[in-house]
């Protein structure tokens, strides 16, 4: 047959039938065999009848699956007795009639896999399964097809109950559990030594059974879960059967991410850790119960980045069920949790690490350093360090500290201490993010790529998601600071720096007494060692003045303020100024009035000879009127001096644009409007929602909420709406909305741009 | 067995999204799924039938896209993935019929039996499902696209239309190979009797 002949046949097929034959014989003029074929397909055609048409597969559905079971014969091997279900198929124990007879166990996996792939793949690992040989591992014997067209493989038949299941039963204490995984260990170095990698270790596939009245462990399945795909499947059957199937816990963070990443040995360790984990605490690092309300997104994301509690906290922190746990390792909780507790839980963690090039490089170091706790050495596993932690936490935490820092410009309006005040920095930090954002962004204008990580880094590692896990990070961090303090590792310096940066961090997320606690302790080393022209330490005594402002007598606040006055003079020499009158303030109420007269007379010294610049003038006037109140006894004492800065403050508030922030936000009337709409990405589709405020003068402010996404907020920008015409800028995601009002609909039609990217995107107001 | 749950898990249409952006990890799970639902929900539907009543491949797929994928908005592309694969495990389901079946049949007094091509609508006889794949397969060699279209149109049960639009192709087109498709398996399958 040739593409001519089908060209020609589709010419023709449709011309009516007296029109077929001069077509067919002009173009087959010279050519009878190319005729030939065209006829028999129009022939073809005309007889098909219904030939292909709508199939009815009743028969087909009326079919229950094939039915192997017990008295079938497969290849050389009788089924004799259902053994086992699961998931993936059934085992059988099954007698082998040639060349031997024997007991074994056969597994037949279940329809919907492609049956030549897994046995192709069975065959490719057969050689390196055959070499294996070791007491601690069930032999894999056989594998192939079954006359219903499944996959199957023929195992050292191994009676025996889970390993976790033996060892609550016989309610072994947990040295004599640590001897059993000794020797999971060694099967799975064993292997690793072959060549053969698990892939799906786990309680149900270390079986124990009990020779010479010894616990035996016997690894099975080794080499199925590479040749049935189960790192795929597994999420999938998941997905679907969830109840039926079990989790995968057991699941390295490298299998989890299915990147194509490669899998090797460190997979096996550590889901050798899971397992050991498991044996101690009786559970899994990550919780089942969040396993089973978890999207599958969400469970990598589990997998991947969930620190484990450890296992001396876990089995204490479990209520009631601590008891049962500790009964059946036949101790109490308190007495286990002392017994796990450091080289345990080191040797656990380090097995677990996400990192797999910080798990143990061999399934025998894990052995050897669970022998060394047998025998009270020191264990290899050690409690991870403070410079580790600390560069963990900035690897989790880079979008919030960055905040952090950008945030001492933003509080140092928040010094005024009132909560107005403090609601009003909240404000003024979104436009700090923003600015900080937007130099970022033009320095790195040629790293396109690195710009593009970071639009999405703010849309999803925004800052303000993930708080909760960010602040037990935080507290674990504190906990380790002041454990170990400077561990050689990092300079006194450094770690000052990164509790400077740590305070800011809890003082900006509600931590108030977290931050201060850090303060106490940090202060006057911070000072010492860092010094006033440090930018860390101007955010400390920041965060020390707002954060004490009741707690303080006046003279330590007083006190206080000498050292922020003397940062700012280092750090903002263009700046310091405005602050003055309010550290005359704080001078004055401490009764050092004659610093407080030199402050003011500084102050308008300065003044005399600038003016402050025209964005600074309403924080200014606002800081005046403030300090003005806190002098007020000075009408009398220092008239002149009083008078001048009353002065200098009506200019102010009179400059156009120059109003005071904070008093006309009493008076405004503010307009609150709230818009959605859901930005259809290709890949995505995103519910988002805008909620924006305009106050009298016209100006808008707001935000953006990602409903999908935790409910991250990015600020707004800048916002325009003229006659219909709406524009939107979030400079934190490098972001802008351009639209049109429809009166009619009350819908904004536009298009969304993100960088290079431009969406059309319609948002509709809610309220 | 959740497969009579007709709640829709969320994961799927993930699955089916990055299956249609050429993740072939995910379309290897894709299928497995599908072949489940498909075989599920005929058994099912079969039991609770009188006998004489006749299940459609057609509606069969559908039903599986409403178990799998209810009321969702799907991207047409997203779509017309899903019924290249629900194609595709069709064939499997029908497959893995006709060799257990053929197999049963090797064991007692199995006799060739006539292939009649013109009755192949109805997918009874395992030598006519398996000589009909093999047909297939040589068409696919020569003209994978024509084999696409059949398989769609009587594998998946869509219609020229939906075909096309699967396809990203004219109807008429779709039609005109669909026509020598149908001819060409016809004089294949017929030259064997």
């Amino acid at each position: 047959m040739t593409d001519r002949a089908q060209a020609l046949f589709e010419q023709i097929i449709d011309l009516p039938a007296d029109e077929r034959e001069p077509a067919l014989a002009k173009s087959c003029r010279d050519d009878p065999q190319l005729r030939a074929q065209v006829e028999a397909l129009l022939d073809a055609n005309d007889g098909a009848g219904s030939f292909l048409g709508e199939p009815t597969i009743d028969h087909v559905a009326a079919y229950s699956e094939p039915a192997e079971q017990a008295g079938s014969v497969i290849g050389r091997y009788k089924l004799l007795e259902k053994i086992g279900h699961g998931g993936f198929g059934d085992v059988y124990m099954a007698q082998q009639l040639e060349p031997v007879k024997r007991r074994v166990a056969l597994k037949i996996i279940k329809l919907g896999m492609d049956t030549k792939q897994v046995v192709a793949r069975f065959e490719a690992e057969r050689q390196a399964l055959a070499l294996m040989d070791h007491p601690n591992i069930a032999r894999v014997l056989d594998g192939g097809e079954t006359a219903s067209g499944r996959p199957y493989f023929v195992m050292e038949l191994v009676r025996g109950d889970p390993i976790t299941e033996y060892c609550d039963r016989e309610k072994l204490p947990t040295r004599e559990r640590l001897k059993l995984f000794q020797q999971v260990c060694q099967a799975i170095q064993h292997a690793h030594q072959k060549g053969v990698i698990h892939r799906d270790i786990k309680p149900t596939n270390v079986l124990i059974t009990v020779a010479d009245g010894q616990p035996l462990a016997k690894v099975i399945d080794f080499g199925i879960a590479k040749a049935t795909n189960t790192e795929l499947t597994e999420k999938t059957l998941f997905t679907e059967f969830r109840q039926l199937i079990g989790t995968p816990q057991y699941m390295s963070p490298e299998q989890a991410e299915r990147s194509g990443v490669d899998i090797d040995t460190r997979s096996d360790i550590y889901s050798l850790g899971v397992l050991l984990y498991e044996m101690l605490t009786g559970q899994t690092p990550v919780d089942t119960t969040s396993l089973k309300s978890a999207a599958w997104e969400e469970l990598q994301r589990m997998i991947r980045e969930e620190e484990p509690q450890r296992p001396s906290l876990r089995v204490t922190a479990m209520g009631p069920d601590s008891d049962l746990i500790a009964k059946s390792r036949s101790t109490e909780p308190t007495r286990l949790g002392r017994l796990l507790r450091g080289d345990l839980d080191w040797i656990v963690l380090k097995a677990l690490e996400k990192d797999r090039t910080r798990r143990y490089g061999a399934a025998s170091e894990l052995a050897d350093d669970v022998q060394r706790y047998l025998d009270d050495e020191a264990v290899v596993a050690t409690p991870p360090s403070t410079v580790y932690k600390i560069s963990k936490f900035y690897r989790r935490n880079k979008a919030a500290i960055a905040v952090a820092t950008a945030l001492t410009a933003a509080l140092l309006l928040g010094l005024i201490g009132t909560t107005v005040a403090q609601l009003r920095a909240m404000r003024e930090r979104d436009h700090a993010i923003a600015a900080e954002q937007k130099a970022r962004k033009a320095s790195d204008r040629a790293d396109r790529q690195a710009d593009r990580a970071r639009r999405m880094a703010a849309m999803v590692g925004n800052p303000f998601r993930n708080q909760e896990q960010a602040s037990e990070l935080a507290r674990a961090w504190m906990a380790d600071l002041e454990a170990f303090g400077p561990s050689g590792e990092l300079s006194d310096k450094e770690i000052l720096t990164q509790t400077c940066q740590l305070a800011a961090w809890w003082y900006q997320y509600g931590g108030g007494q977290e931050a201060r606690t850090l303060i106490e302790k940090n202060y006057e080393r911070a000072k010492s060692v860092l010094g006033y022209d440090d930018q860390n330490f101007l955010t400390l005594v920041n965060i020390n003045i707002v954060s004490h402002q009741g707690s303080y007598d006046a003279q330590t606040l007083a006190k206080l303020w000498d050292d922020l006055l003397k940062s700012l003079r280092q750090c903002k020499p263009d700046e310091f100024e405005s602050l003055l009158p309010q550290y005359a303030a704080a001078l004055h109420k401490a009764d050092r009035d004659d610093d407080a007269v030199a402050a003011i007379d500084e102050y308008l010294e300065l003044r005399n000879g600038s003016r402050p610049n025209p964005k600074q003038a309403g924080i200014e006037n606002f800081r005046l009127q403030a300090s003005l109140a806190d002098l007020s006894s000075w009408r009398e004492e220092h008239s002149s001096r009083y008078q001048q800065l009353a002065d200098l403050q009506k200019e102010m508030e009179s400059r156009p644009g120059a109003k005071n922030p904070l008093f006309t936000s009493e008076k405004q009337s503010q307009e609150k409007q709230v818009w959605e709409g859901t930005l259809d990405t290709g890949s995505a589709k995103l519910r988002l929602r805008f909620a924006i405020s305009r106050n009298a003068e016209g100006e808008f402010s707001g935000k953006m909420i990602s409903l999908d996404q935790d409910n991250a907020e990015v600020p707004l920008s800048t916002m325009q709406a003229e006659d219909g015409a709406v524009t939107m800028q979030f400079d934190t995601i490098n972001a802008s909305f351009r639209g049109k009002l429809n009166e009619q609909t009350k819908e904004t039609v536009g298009t969304w741009q993100q960088g290079e990217q431009e969406y059309d995107f319609t948002i509709k107001r809610v309220g | 067995m959740s497969t009579d749950d007709p709640r829709p898990t969320p994961d799927v249409t993930s699955l089916l999204s990055q299956a249609t952006d050429g993740d072939q990890a995910a379309a290897n799970e894709l299928l497995p799924l599908v072949y489940q639902q498909l075989r599920a929900i005929a058994q099912n539907q079969m039991a609770g039938e009188k006998p004489g009543h006749t299940l459609q491949a057609t509606a069969l797929v559908n039903e599986v896209f409403l178990r799998m994928f209810g009321r969702r908005q799907l991207s047409w592309q997203n779509r017309a993935h899903f019924y290249a694969t629900a194609a595709q495990a069709m064939r499997r389901v029908l497959l893995d019929y006709a060799k257990a079946k053929g197999r049963q049949k090797r064991g007692g007094d199995r006799q060739k039996m006539p292939l009649n091509v013109a009755d192949l609508a109805a997918v009874e006889n395992p030598d006519q499902i398996l000589a009909l794949d093999a047909a297939l397969c040589r068409l696919e060699e020569q003209n994978p696209e024509a084999a696409e279209i059949v398989r769609l149109r009587f594998y998946a049960g869509l219609s020229i239309d939906q075909t096309a639009d699967a396809l990203e192709m004219a109807p008429r087109t779709v039609d005109r190979r669909w026509k020598f498709a149908r001819a060409w398996l016809y004089n294949e399958l017929s030259e064997q009797d």
